[in-house]
């Protein structure tokens, strides 16, 4: 049956209470893109942290590797006074090539123990044949090697074999002082010279005054590296073969100081002159960032690479540094940084299209983008018309990175103005990634590249200048310029992006 | 849960509210994207799209008015917006009348409505969907589309002779319903 009736009607009373139920995929992708947007907001807090971490973690290691030094000029200092002692109380060849063997080895700990057991079996050999003068200059001189892992040689000396053992370590400190002291007031005499030396040696590793007299001669050597201890060593295997004991370890406890006194001055006018330099600094950044190419490619299509490109000039990084000074020139420096950049491709045309051809090489289209064709202008030839609905515009395509400099800054100038040359790279971490459609009234985001790596890099070069402003606090202003490398995983379509920033910003040092 | 509630735990970013809120008002917004958009798959984008302005802004809704009407709002605006570039060609103006009488067959079915409205040319069916389910006035279109009221008028008339030709036809470029 047909009926007449006002349009207006029809279509009103037809679609009156009218519903459909969307496709489940609909509530999926918000979903998904709702996470999307709280996952984004905690990234950045996270790396921030992450970033400080990380700056102390490289803190703690330089600083461990200082220690470390410090324990092995230790290791160093045992080892050539064991030699000193199988000199003096011409110990058995079997204990010198011990000594050789723990020398060797590596690892710290396991040189004290061995160490200490080596030596024990010096002295049983020295005790059982040797005068008494012998023993008291090997005793001493064991001693002076055993404090520093706190072995007892004393003990020894004094009673049973057994008992020097490595227990006695850390317990007998103080006995083995005193004996010391005895033993070396018979000997010591040309020792005593050295003692205003020792003293940086006495904080530390505790020792009785005699006993750091003789250290000292021996650590001045020790100084040098495990490799001269080895080359001592052999020198004193000959020697042990030599049967005439105090004279020897006379003669050589008054020729060494000389040589050694002035290792041992070199090294504390270092230590002097290293608390000057406050090697760390943290620094703010912030950069417009000029973002370009210096070839007219266009990583979206190949069509495209002739278009116009245009770089918006609000591009920008923000973020904070890390500066080690590895001596007065050289500052190693890290940090993160956000960074955010963009640029258009102008003179492209787009229609709405059921179509699935004609999309761009590279963009991986969202729902919207995946009914939009977009062409180079240049390339249409149909003429617009109201049915394709064509219309100019632009793509624009956004960048966001996480950046994490890891850079060397030479100074040239070093004055309340100072000037750096800086090199380096950057590792770029993606973090954005959209490709938006835009007219005069339109900003439609349709989809994002699909060839853009992750993780890229990029190579830095570029100029520092500071200013002092206070003591501990510099102004500094820093062109830069940021070669990228492998931004894209291919086709990048001839696209070589780079970036030149001037950084500025506040460096405080410490 | 009142929709007081469920609109506050929205605003709280509140990822199950959101759920229910969507599926509470899909389906009646989904009926708009329909006769806004020009088929299927591109009202579900706008139904997407808008749904996440909608959660976006959420924040905005003072609670004056119904909820229903300021989503509505919201995503017609947001559809219109689609449509609102320089490809809307000017047509010449014609005098039309207002009121047009159709005839048309009892069984009629809405898919067949829905198809002939979706194959408008986009500011025609903007037009006529903004005057005749919104009640817009012409010069409330006009300054939605960002057009003239003579246009919108035009527009509307020549709309409403597409549809009157094609139900008395019977001729929608396909006869399967577009709904699915």
């Amino acid at each position: 049956m047909s009926e007449r009736k006002n349009i207006n009607k029809l279509f009103q009373e037809k679609f009156e209470n009218f519903e459909v139920t969307p496709d489940e995929i609909v509530w999926e992708n918000i979903e998904s893109k709702l996470k999307e947007k709280k996952k984004r907001r905690v990234i950045p807090f996270w790396w921030e942290l992450s970033g400080i971490a990380a700056a102390l973690l490289i803190g703690l290691f330089v600083y461990n590797n200082d220690s470390k030094t410090s324990l092995n000029i230790g290791n160093g200092i045992v080892n050539q006074e064991k030699d000193n002692s199988e000199i003096n109380g011409n110990s058995a060849k079997k204990a010198s090539e011990k000594t050789n063997n723990t020398i060797e080895s590596i690892d710290v700990n396991t040189k004290n123990s061995e160490n200490t057991i080596d030596v024990n079996t010096n002295k049983n050999n020295v005790q059982s044949v040797i005068v008494s003068n012998n023993n008291t200059k090997t005793n001493s001189k064991n001693e002076n090697k055993s404090v520093a892992f706190k072995t007892t040689r004393n003990k020894v000396n004094a009673s049973s074999i057994v008992e020097k053992n490595s227990e006695e370590k850390i317990a007998f400190q103080s006995s083995k002082n005193k004996k010391a002291r005895n033993k070396k007031s018979s000997v010591v005499s040309e020792n005593n010279s050295s003692l205003a030396v020792t003293s940086d040696f006495k904080e530390r590793i505790v020792l009785s005054e005699a006993a750091t007299n003789k250290e000292s001669n021996t650590s001045i050597a020790n100084n040098n590296t495990i490799d001269k201890n080895k080359s001592v060593l052999n020198a004193n295997i000959k020697t042990d073969e030599t049967i005439n004991k105090k004279i020897d370890s006379i003669k050589i406890a008054s020729v060494e100081p000389n040589a050694l006194e002035e290792l041992l001055k070199e090294k504390e006018s270092k230590q002097i002159t290293e608390p000057k330099l406050n090697r760390w600094q943290v620094s703010s950044n912030v950069a417009p960032i000029y973002f370009s190419s210096i070839s007219n490619g266009s990583p979206l299509d190949n069509s495209l690479k002739n278009n116009d490109k245009s770089y918006s000039a609000n591009n920008q990084s923000y973020g904070v540094g890390v500066n080690y000074a590895l001596n007065k020139k050289l500052k190693l420096r890290t940090g993160i940084n956000v960074l955010n950049v963009d640029y258009n491709t102008n003179g492209i045309v787009y229609y709405k299209t059921q179509s699935v051809s004609g999309k761009l090489a590279n963009l991986n289209p969202n729902m919207m983008g995946n009914s939009i064709i977009i062409e180079n202008l240049s390339n249409v030839t149909t003429p617009f018309n109201k049915f394709e609905q064509k219309s100019e515009g632009s793509l624009n395509q956004k960048l966001g990175y996480f950046e994490m400099p890891l850079e060397v800054t030479y100074k040239v100038l070093d004055k309340k103005f100072g000037i750096d040359f800086i090199g380096g790279m950057s590792t770029m971490i993606l973090n954005k990634n959209e490709i938006y459609l835009q007219s005069s009234d339109l900003n439609l985001k349709i989809g994002e590249a699909n060839n853009l790596n992750s993780v890229h890099f990029s190579g830095n070069i570029g100029l520092g200048f500071k200013y002092g402003l206070f003591k501990h606090l510099d102004a500094r202003i820093e062109p830069v310029f940021k070669y990228q490398i492998n931004t894209f995983s291919n086709d990048s379509g001839n696209f070589k992006p780079y970036m030149f920033g001037v950084y500025s910003g506040i460096n405080f040092t410490f | 849960m009142t929709i007081e509630q469920l609109i506050n735990d929205c605003k709280k970013n509140d990822i199950k509210a959101q759920e229910q809120l969507y599926k509470q008002y899909a389906p009646k917004m989904f009926s708009v994207c329909l006769k806004y958009s020009r088929n299927y798959t591109e009202a579900q984008d706008h139904l997407q799209e808008a749904f996440l302005l909608i959660f976006e802004k959420i924040h905005l809704f003072e609670f004056k008015g119904s909820f229903e009407g300021w989503i509505k709002r919201v995503i017609i605006n947001y559809v219109l917006q689609q449509y609102r570039n320089k490809t809307f060609l000017s047509v010449i103006d014609e005098d039309v009348a207002d009121e047009v009488e159709v005839e048309f067959d009892d069984e009629i079915s809405i898919e067949f409505l829905m198809k002939i409205i979706q194959e408008l040319p986009d500011r025609y069916r903007l037009v006529f969907n903004l005057n005749v389910f919104e009640n817009y006035s012409h010069q409330e279109i006009a300054d939605a589309l960002g057009i003239t009221v003579g246009t919108s008028k035009s527009n509307l008339s020549r709309a409403k002779m597409i549809l009157k030709e094609k139900i008395e036809n019977n001729t929608g470029s396909a006869k399967m319903p577009s709904i699915k």
